[in-house]
């Protein structure tokens, strides 16, 4: 057997990266998440790594110019619910719902009672699912004369008919949201225990139109169209998302080998781009003691399921993302300890769960923490702007506190193509954004409070 | 040459020794049909026997004197060994430091086994070995190419695009202050070229780890320039579910042999990346050691551990024939492997008073480890 073939560097080509959905964390990490390896995401509980998944789940589908994908995600989750309500809501963010948007476009409706402060430049991304034409798992064929009607692109993009420009709010598409509603409807929903996250939202879609109309005061005409239409687009993101429930490694394992790798080879028109495992810790804390046989088990079947994943993940071209949890260090100076960089979070030292064997499994490790309030440098008086996201705000004086926020930080630990380095970032309801700091003296723990007037700083 | 030493079966040998033959000599003018007259074999053991008598020039020239080197054929003598040691070239890891323990730098024919834990710089260093060995020869490199195994999918392209500029621009940097560059040299030195000379294998199971390092020789035939194999990591294929730790402690003493005889015949240098481990000790305390086992560690020439103290990796030889003992710390920076820099304790992002002091305390530590020489971690 001669085995594969040597090919010149040359050759190949730089690996796409699946982007994260705002700006700063991408140009922190380089482009994204790249394909062919496997990230991992290590933090504390309530650090944003489930948080920062669903934005992955999101982000792949966006196309490759808006440094997506243009993929579907599978998401293969083994601690309780899927968070399918909090998807649906970045989602709706991500399709420019009422509080994610400002003014630039003249054609805007202007959203009252939202204070803008200096001058606001928000990068619209908004990008749709993607008419399947082909025979999809389950999704009815659109005609080509019924995807004219609709009055869409191709690549699903809404035009703005009026300004002529792409990517400008969709007010002007007022006409065709029955339709767009009624397609929806059609799409048929389950194949073989994979469901789309679209279908737990079952109930949640009829509620959430009445909800949002709680915020702004716009016209009531154009602003209940408007959420429609981003509900819609925001389902149809969700049923880009392909999830499954797994409770064990060997039933993990089970579905690598069959399901998902038909999953993988199915010739979709938006094909699986992304895979993100949350978490790998529950499935190995809970089988395993700690003799010793049962640690070389477990590292033997770290190792399995490693070379799977790196496997598919080369062959496919995928990006892979998997969560582990973290273990506290109990004796500070223990001598085992000394292997690993020291991780701090929320003012304790940790070190990620599963040991040694399973760091050799990952390429990419990606730390989240939370360092408290109380140590924040708070004494710093910061000018300049802040780079929130795609936001540019300019941040006020504030000697004061951050209002009870932790600052959060996003370190590589180690990685194949990046330095070491961290990066704030923030978690509002439209998710994780980097925060980057212009101006004279950024320190690295400056807590950001934008002052807005719109009560949009939740936590996860 | 003594018919002893031929590889014949018993019976066949001891035919022979009963017709007379005891040496080579007495066996080289004759035909085939005469030895099996003789001897009493048949056509083609008789043909057989006659191909494996080594026909050299020297021991047709005394009859019956049996000259000293065409009893071990093959054979170099001391003398010839130490000039070929002087004056061969080694690949430079472009840290300084590093090329001092290591004396110079990686040295072809010998197989290198590089272990540390994930993130110290294994890849990187690699990566960073199969450009510097293409560093031309009018410059004082190796010239040659390097052909990378890749089990682990660590191998990005981005990022060996970073090092083989800066390392271009190193090297054109360096050459042209001395002399005018000539057109060459100006072609060597390209990133395309350095990209085209690096070959990228990819394997994902044991079975085609196996498959490839069988058919090295073959590659190497077909790509005769190349003067490094990198194989990063030699690991990550064997730590699966093998039921059999006995076959697969074979498995890896074939696959160490044929490295070491690839090494020897194609004159090139062998590195290979190998993982971590713990293993408890009898007072509970576990340490560090490479992975796959004891057996394993025969199969390399040398062996160069990397590891952390606190900010600062290090690396330090544990094993070789003819390199002492030694550490030495270096840093990776966006051009690749670099020697070690000054870290001020503000650096660091993670700041705290607790880590401070920590770190103040290991750093002690290191010290003490690197004036003895010998790491508190490691055997």
């Amino acid at each position: 057997m001669r085995g594969p073939g040597a090919v010149a560097v040359s050759q190949l080509r730089v690996q796409q990266k699946c982007g994260l959905g705002c700006p700063v964390l991408n140009a922190f990490l380089s482009g994204g998440i790249p394909c062919g390896t496997v990230t991992e995401l290590v933090g504390e509980c309530g650090s944003g790594k489930t948080l920062l998944s669903l934005q992955l789940l999101l982000s792949v589908q966006a196309p490759v110019m808006r440094g997506g994908l243009q993929g579907r995600a599978l998401c293969i989750y083994t601690e309780g619910r899927f968070p399918s309500r909090r998807l649906f809501e970045l989602a709706t963010f991500a399709c420019g719902h009422a509080d994610g948007l400002t003014t630039t476009c003249k054609s805007q409706t202007n959203v009252e009672g939202e204070s803008v402060i200096g001058k606001v430049l928000v990068e619209k991304r908004i990008w749709n699912g993607e008419h399947e034409r082909g025979n999809v798992l389950g999704d009815r064929v659109l005609s080509r004369r019924e995807n004219d009607q609709i009055g869409r692109r191709p690549e699903g993009f809404p035009v703005d008919r009026a300004a002529g420009k792409e990517n400008c709010f969709f007010g002007a598409d007022g006409g065709n949201n029955r339709r767009v509603k009624r397609d929806c409807d059609r799409y048929s929903e389950e194949n073989d225990g994979y469901f789309c996250g679209k279908r737990r939202l079952g109930g949640d879609t009829q509620r959430l139109p009445a909800q949002a109309a709680g915020r702004g005061s716009q016209p009531d005409g154009v602003a209940a169209k408007e959420r429609l239409h981003c509900c819609l687009n925001a389902r149809r993101l969700c049923e880009k998302v392909l999830v499954k429930e797994v409770q064990t490694i060997d039933e993990l394992l089970h579905l690598l080998s069959n399901e998902i790798l038909q999953l993988l080879r199915h010739r979709f028109l938006t094909p699986v781009k992304l895979i993100v495992i949350d978490s790998v810790a529950a499935l190995f804390r809970a089988d395993f003691d700690t003799n010793k046989t049962d640690l070389t088990k477990r590292a033997s079947l770290f190792f399995r399921l490693s070379a799977k994943l790196k496997q598919y993940a080369q062959q496919f071209n995928i990006a892979i993302v998997v969560t582990n949890q973290v273990t506290d260090c109990f004796d500070e100076v223990q001598s085992d300890q000394e292997y690993m960089e020291h991780l701090m979070t929320s003012g304790r030292f940790v070190r990620p769960a599963l040991g040694l064997s399973w760091s050799h499994c990952v390429n990419t490790r990606l730390f989240l923490s939370r360092i408290p309030q109380q140590d924040c440098s708070m004494l710093h008086k910061f000018q300049g702007h802040v780079r929130h996201g795609s936001e540019f705000v300019e941040h006020c004086n504030s000697g004061g506190g951050g209002e009870g926020l932790d600052g959060r930080r996003m370190q590589v630990v180690f990685a194949p193509n990046l330095p070491q380095d961290s990066c704030a970032f923030t978690v509002t309801r439209r998710g994780m954004q980097g925060v980057q700091l212009f101006g004279a003296g950024g320190m690295s723990f400056c807590s950001v409070t934008s002052h807005n007037s719109i009560p949009q700083n939740h936590d996860t | 040459m003594e018919v002893a030493l031929l590889p014949l079966p018993t019976s066949l040998r001891a035919k022979l020794f009963a017709a007379g033959h005891f040496t080579t000599t007495t066996l080289l003018f004759l035909t085939p049909l005469e030895l099996a007259r003789e001897a009493q074999l048949s056509n083609e053991e008789a043909l057989s026997v006659l191909k494996l008598v080594p026909r050299s020039s020297s021991s047709s020239s005394s009859d019956g004197i049996i000259s000293a080197s065409s009893a071990l054929d093959g054979a170099k003598t001391a003398w010839d060994l130490l000039e070929y040691e002087k004056n061969r070239k080694k690949i430079v890891t472009s840290c300084a430091e590093l090329d001092m323990i290591l004396e110079g730098g990686f040295c072809p024919k010998e197989v290198t086994e590089i272990c540390g834990v994930p993130g110290v710089g294994k890849t990187q260093l690699g990566m960073q070995l199969a450009i510097n060995v293409q560093i031309p020869v009018k410059l004082g490199g190796v010239g040659g190419h390097a052909i990378y195994i890749d089990t682990e999918g660590s191998f990005m392209l981005e990022r060996a695009l970073q090092m083989t500029k800066a390392s271009i621009d190193e090297l054109v940097l360096a050459s042209s202050l001395s002399s005018p560059m000539d057109d060459d040299l100006i072609q060597q030195l390209d990133i395309d070229t350095y990209l085209s000379h690096i070959y990228l294998v990819r394997v994902h199971d044991p079975t085609e780890q196996l498959a490839v390092i069988n058919n090295l020789p073959n590659l190497l035939k077909e790509h005769n320039q190349v003067k490094l194999i990198v194989i990063d990591s030699i690991t990550f294929n064997f730590r699966q579910d093998f039921e059999d730790m006995a076959g697969r402690t074979r498995l890896l003493a074939e696959m160490g042999q044929k490295l070491a005889k690839i090494a020897e015949e194609h004159d090139l240098a062998i590195v290979l990346t190998n993982q971590v481990t713990m293993k408890p000790s009898n007072n509970e305390i576990s340490r560090i050691v490479p992975a796959l086992g004891e057996s394993w560690s025969h199969a390399c020439t040398n062996r160069v551990m990397m590891y952390w103290i606190d900010t600062q990796r290090y690396a330090h030889v544990v094993k070789s024939p003819s390199l002492q003992a030694a550490t030495a710390a270096y840093d990776i920076d966006e051009c690749g492997i670099c020697s070690a820099k000054n870290k001020s304790n503000n650096k660091s992002n993670n700041n705290d008073n607790k880590s401070n002091n920590k770190r103040l305390k290991l750093d002690e530590e290191a010290a003490a480890a690197d004036s003895n020489n010998n790491p508190a971690h490691f055997y």
